[in-house]
């Protein structure tokens, strides 16, 4: 088992955003985290990549506990995260920005193998021409991609995906998804945050629902997109497993 | 076929940068045999402040942190080379290097301290430990004269031609240090740590930079560049003492020639000391006590208006070039 959450806690003054999430996540699994807005889906990867320290409860990533664990241990230990908003580094290239994946956290490379990784990454999402562009004067979806690339480059153990889907065009949906597909294959855990239900029906193996900070359902697909309850509470009427 | 021509164009890149690079060593070596006292003094300094803007442009430019106080370095390492030549007999050759390494010492013992603070209150942190300083220098009479100062033995005898050709080319070989400390800094890993951290600080965290470790060893690096400098401008001049070396007008200065040098590391700084020093040569002096009011008002100008620094003229002027042109041809084809 790679994560396994326990009673999971956070608290921001009175509000309840992670209000006692438990689960288990095997390797080489896709987890499909959905819910409402505000039902807890980032402060929950927040927590699972050391950046928001649970009010209560435990974390363990490979029977660890990661309990006082900082951003960089997270990274260290393989944890690598896509944000929401793509993150770059202001003063380096693309290139150099996905270098930073290969030359920190877990894998260390020297430079020049790190720059071979980063053109590899970068090719494999279609942006190896944008490689000596400042990633500023890149379109949002082309910086999505840079950060994709990057987390590429990490080689992550479990990788974060948060909404890095959305304001895609149906083709780079398509490359984006492909990749999570073969990362997993290769024993990659993700845990993709996505709004398009459609998107995590196709590709997810387990989903889990949060619903005021709480899960609502975590379980296969099928069956947690049949749920009524679900229905209710996120997806809507006449929603399907394809969205 | 386009990746042989970009490759082509970018080998013509690098010959001419070399060849920039060259020429101007050249000119730089043979300047002392061209000019008189007065000239060879203001580009002694200008060569002093280019080293000064490397050291600033390590925290600044690459890590990103705005060290106002960074002269409290120049001021321990002049103090600290003075004192050990004087009370220890240590000759100015070894004396100014120790120096450099005491400022970086004194730079890793306030680390802890310092470089948890962020932005605006790192600055302030930075002018607060140059006056704790300042004061620490003035109140310890018995071992540095107090405000009296220091005097020190001259190192070099000869004529005042051969003085200031010998600090020439001692501040110039300081100038090629810092030069290639800067360069080496940026190709280095720690420069692409420093420079994730000063682009995006949460981004650099999930990725790993060990952030507290790099930028201590930036401002270690910093102030033991200042802190040598301080020591070579402590013998150069024979004379220090606390108001001159802690005075914060050079970190302005400095910041200033940093921000003037924009995305050019290495050469910014060093075009913006020389222009600076030709200015204070030409107009400054005559300014007396408004000098400082000068320099608040030059900041705020190239903070506010041309924030990209001296190559954002150019690329100013060169987009103008561009959108000139095609009204010029269309101004031919009518």
């Amino acid at each position: 088992m790679l994560l396994e959450l326990r009673d999971v806690k956070r608290h921001f003054g009175g509000v309840r955003a992670v209000d006692g999430v438990s689960g288990t996540l095997e390797k080489g699994r896709i987890l499909g985290l959905i819910g409402p807005n505000g039902s807890g889906k980032t402060t929950l990867l927040g927590m699972i990549g050391a950046a928001i320290a649970p009010s209560g409860g435990e974390i363990r990533l490979d029977g660890r506990p990661m309990s006082g664990w900082s951003t960089r241990a997270a990274a260290q230990a393989g944890i690598a995260r896509a944000f929401q908003v793509p993150q770059h580094a202001a003063g380096l290239t693309v290139l150099e920005n996905v270098m930073l994946g290969a030359m920190f956290g877990s894998r260390q490379l020297p430079q020049g193998e790190a720059e071979g990784e980063a053109r590899r990454a970068l090719d494999e999402v279609g942006l190896g021409w944008l490689a000596d562009k400042d990633p500023h004067e890149a379109s949002l979806g082309e910086r999505r991609g840079v950060e994709l690339a990057r987390l590429l480059a990490m080689r992550p153990t479990l990788a974060l995906m948060d909404e890095v889907m959305g304001g895609l065009s149906a083709k780079n949906i398509a490359l984006t998804e492909q990749i999570i597909v073969r990362l997993r294959d290769e024993g990659v855990t993700l845990i993709v945050v996505e709004h398009v239900a459609g998107v995590i029906g196709r590709i997810a193996d387990e989903i889990c629902v949060l619903h005021q900070g709480r899960v609502l359902h975590w379980g296969p697909p099928a069956e947690v997109l049949a749920d009524r309850r679900v229905v209710d509470a996120y997806l809507g009427r006449g929603a399907t497993a394809d969205g | 076929m386009r990746t042989d021509l970009r490759h082509r164009l970018a080998t013509l890149a690098r010959d001419r940068r070399v060849a920039l690079v060259i020429v101007t060593g050249v000119v730089l070596v043979a300047l002392p045999f061209a000019l008189g006292n007065f000239w060879l003094r203001v580009m002694t300094t200008g060569l002093m402040f280019a080293g000064l803007g490397h050291g600033m442009q390590i925290m600044l430019g690459l890590a990103g942190w705005p060290a106002l106080g960074n002269v409290v370095f120049f001021g321990v390492g002049a103090y600290a080379a003075a004192l050990l030549n004087l009370r220890l007999g240590i000759p100015p050759i070894l004396a100014v290097p120790l120096g450099g390494l005491v400022a970086a010492a004194v730079a890793l013992m306030a680390a802890r301290a310092m470089l948890s603070l962020r932005g605006s209150y790192f600055l302030m942190a930075t002018v607060a430990l140059n006056f704790a300083m300042l004061e620490l220098v003035l109140v310890s009479r018995e071992l540095t004269n107090g405000p009296q100062g220091l005097t020190l033995d001259p190192v070099v005898t000869g004529s005042p031609q051969y003085v200031y050709s010998v600090f020439y080319f001692v501040f110039l070989a300081v100038l090629a240090v810092s030069s290639a400390a800067v360069v080496l800094l940026r190709r280095s890993r720690l420069g692409f740590g420093l420079l994730a951290i000063k682009g995006n600080e949460d981004a650099a965290a999930m990725l790993g930079v060990p952030m507290f470790r790099y930028r201590a060893i930036a401002w270690a690096a910093s102030a033991g560049l200042t802190g040598l400098i301080g020591g070579v401008y402590a013998f150069w001049i024979g004379y220090i003492d606390p108001e001159s070396v802690f005075d914060l007008l050079i970190s302005l200065a400095v910041i200033l020639m940093v921000l003037l040098g924009g995305r050019l590391l290495v050469a910014g700084p060093i075009i913006a000391a020389f222009a600076y020093e030709l200015v204070d040569v030409v107009a400054w002096r005559e300014l007396n006590e408004a000098r400082l009011l000068a320099l608040g008002l030059a900041l705020v100008v190239v903070v506010r208006f041309l924030p990209g620094g001296l190559p954002e003229v150019g690329d100013h002027l060169a987009r103008l070039r561009g959108s000139r042109r095609p009204r010029e041809e269309s101004a031919d084809a009518a």
